[in-house]
């Protein structure tokens, strides 16, 4: 699933981001629909990146200005547009009939099977839709009663460049006897999650890296729907993601800020330190030091070494042999009291997020 | 591999037993010289430093240094299951998902086996910077426990004034205040029952009951307690094992906390 996400880039910085990427874009429509948001949930309007043949703007662009300008009959155009996220078929007579929580994703599987809503638009209306990365809500059971907590964690690149997710858009028409609206509205292409995520959900939006073929593929606007375009839509594997916890404030789609695409302090050691706390005490030494050192007997033994147990500590079962088996390079890194008390984060080395993968 | 036999399982449920309450989740670190624990409670007032040397089993050895990620709660359930005086052997390979319990009752051909799976815990490395002492006080521990029991039933703190050779544990609650004074006695025939009060400078510090009360869970592992104060530095809490130590700091309450 992919219902929410961040896009907190303005309008004017977007071919910025899109060229260092090697994409062009050609035009962008509507932009004044949207501010930049981290927490973008169905029903807002976001920016949507596809290609446009010129003979197919001809008969389908409400707008014709742009067609005189261009003499090749064979070049496409890339296109920036805001759209609203949950696709509204064009069929749809009245608009209240329609409702984008049911549309804010489109199922790869129903799309290869043909549904009715995506149908039509599979074949001439394929989309990317850019993002920082998008949110995921980890269903976790509580272990002593049925109460079920979900924590948001936050998927992005690990470059930290734009990424882009698989969509489907189209445009409708509404007319009453005084105005017509036009609205453009997009999809979120889904599938089963990789390996790799299925611990956090079962599924997962499809993702498209520019520069390659199934990306290219996907915008070409003539090429008609086939089974090589569902082969765009394979789970991404690759491993140039990454992934976090976040604070639960994304859960509303009001709350906005920076803060919200930021790792949740999660260790107790990132946590403010109170004057009564034992931690005032306490000099934090990474974990990897123990495990990579192999801690010399002096150390292994001796009662000044002490580690904290997290107030909600990450964990799980171990069900492959431990990762911690493999000595890890980095040397270890030290935090004072001071540093502590001084609220400095970054320091602390967080541990790979990538651990709880074989969660079954 | 690690491979720890005890002569009987009382020792590791006791121990288990005196930590369960404060502590969840525990990195189980074996080394060559013994498994050690560092870990603290969710609160962060408390830190609990366990060292079981080697000397405390019958037999003990680990070839490479593993980290057992325990569930404190899971583990005592498993404890439970084996007799005080069955022989328990703790098995795991080097690179284990799981810790197997064998539990072998002695007079009887009876043996019970276990396997615990266990967690990956994310938990930092603490250091806790060297500590001066300027006061330590042996006691048994038997009399600490009641003494904590009873003064927790007036007040959520209680407060340890040292002076000369007398301890003084004050409790002033909403309804009610109490104390209780003991002073340095050697009883040569008991030993266990002596108190030692040795002093460089007075003290007077006070602590939450509430955490007092999970230290004393540790009472059946030592006959003798002893406590090491200084001013505004966490109060250290020793129960000693047939080889190595069950340590609790505790930091002190002020003045102006809430």
């Amino acid at each position: 699933m992919c219902g929410r996400y961040a896009m907190a880039v303005d309008p004017n910085d977007l071919p910025q981001y899109f060229g260092e990427q090697n994409l062009a874009v050609d035009e962008m429509h509507d932009s004044e629909m949207a501010q930049p948001r981290f927490n973008i949930g169905p029903a807002q309007y976001a920016p949507v990146y596809y290609s446009h043949s010129n003979c197919q703007r001809r008969n389908d662009s409400p707008d014709n200005k742009f067609v005189e300008d261009e003499a090749d009959g064979d070049a496409s155009t890339r296109v920036i547009r805001y759209m609203k996220w949950g696709m509204i078929p064009f069929w749809t007579k009245r608009i209240s009939d329609y409702s984008p929580f049911k549309t804010f994703n489109a199922k790869a599987e129903s799309i290869k099977d043909g549904h009715r809503v995506w149908k039509m638009v599979r074949s001439r209306t394929r989309c990317v839709v850019p993002m920082l990365g998008y949110y995921e809500w980890l269903n976790k059971k509580s272990e002593t009663s049925k109460a079920i907590t979900k924590i948001p964690y936050f998927i992005k690149r690990k470059d930290s460049k734009l990424m882009f997710l698989a969509g489907l858009w189209d445009k409708s028409i509404f007319s009453d006897e005084e105005t017509t609206h036009v609205i453009y509205s997009f999809s979120i292409v889904t599938g089963p999650a990789p390996q790799q995520l299925e611990w956090l959900h079962h599924r997962m939006p499809r993702v498209l890296e520019p520069g390659t073929k199934e990306f290219d593929l996907w915008l070409d606007p003539k090429h008609d729907w086939d089974d090589k375009l569902m082969s765009c839509l394979q789970p991404y594997d690759k491993d140039d993601l990454e992934w976090f916890e976040v604070s639960r404030d994304v859960g509303n789609v009001r709350n906005e800020g920076e803060h919200l695409i930021q790792r949740a302090p999660k260790r107790p050691t990132d946590r403010p330190i109170k004057k009564g706390s034992i931690m005032n005490w306490v000099k934090v030494k990474t974990k990897e030091h123990h495990i990579s050192e192999e801690p010399s007997e002096e150390e292994a033994c001796d009662s000044s070494i002490l580690s904290a147990g997290p107030e909600s500590p990450s964990h799980r079962f171990l069900h492959t042999p431990r990762e911690s088996a493999t000595p890890l390079t980095p040397s270890p890194q030290k935090r004072t009291i001071s540093e502590l008390l001084s609220g400095s984060h970054d320091k602390v080395k967080v541990k790979d997020e990538k651990k709880p993968k074989t969660e079954v | 591999m690690l491979e720890g036999k005890f002569d009987e399982a009382s020792l590791l449920k006791k121990v288990i037993d005196a930590m369960k309450d404060s502590v969840k989740l525990c990195n189980f670190n074996c080394t060559e010289n013994g498994i050690s624990v560092q870990a603290i409670d969710d609160s962060r007032v408390l830190l609990i430093s366990l060292l079981i040397e080697a000397g405390s089993f019958e037999d003990y050895r680990c070839d490479r240094n593993i980290v057992l990620g325990l569930e404190m709660e899971s583990l005592n359930k498993i404890i439970k299951n084996g007799n005080a005086s069955d022989m328990l052997t703790l098995v795991a390979e080097d690179s284990p998902d799981a810790l197997n319990l064998i539990f072998e009752d002695k007079r009887r051909d009876r043996i019970a086996e276990y396997s615990l799976k266990l967690m990956d815990i994310d938990q930092d490395f603490l250091k806790i910077e060297d500590m001066k002492f300027d006061a330590v006080v042996n006691m048994p521990s038997a009399e600490f426990a009641k003494i904590c029991r009873d003064m927790k039933t007036l007040s959520e703190s209680l407060q340890i004034i040292i002076t000369k050779d007398s301890v003084k544990f004050n409790s002033e609650g909403d309804f009610g205040s109490g104390s209780v004074v003991i002073k340095s006695f050697t009883d040569l025939e008991k030993t266990e029952e002596s108190v030692r009060i040795t002093l460089e400078k007075p003290i007077n510090l006070t602590f939450g009951a509430k955490y007092l009360n999970d230290i004393i869970k540790s009472t059946p592992l030592a006959s003798q307690v002893t406590i090491k104060l200084c001013d505004k530095q966490p109060a250290l809490f020793e129960y000693q094992l047939p080889s190595g130590y069950l340590r609790f700091y505790l930091a002190p309450k002020f003045e102006d906390e809430e």
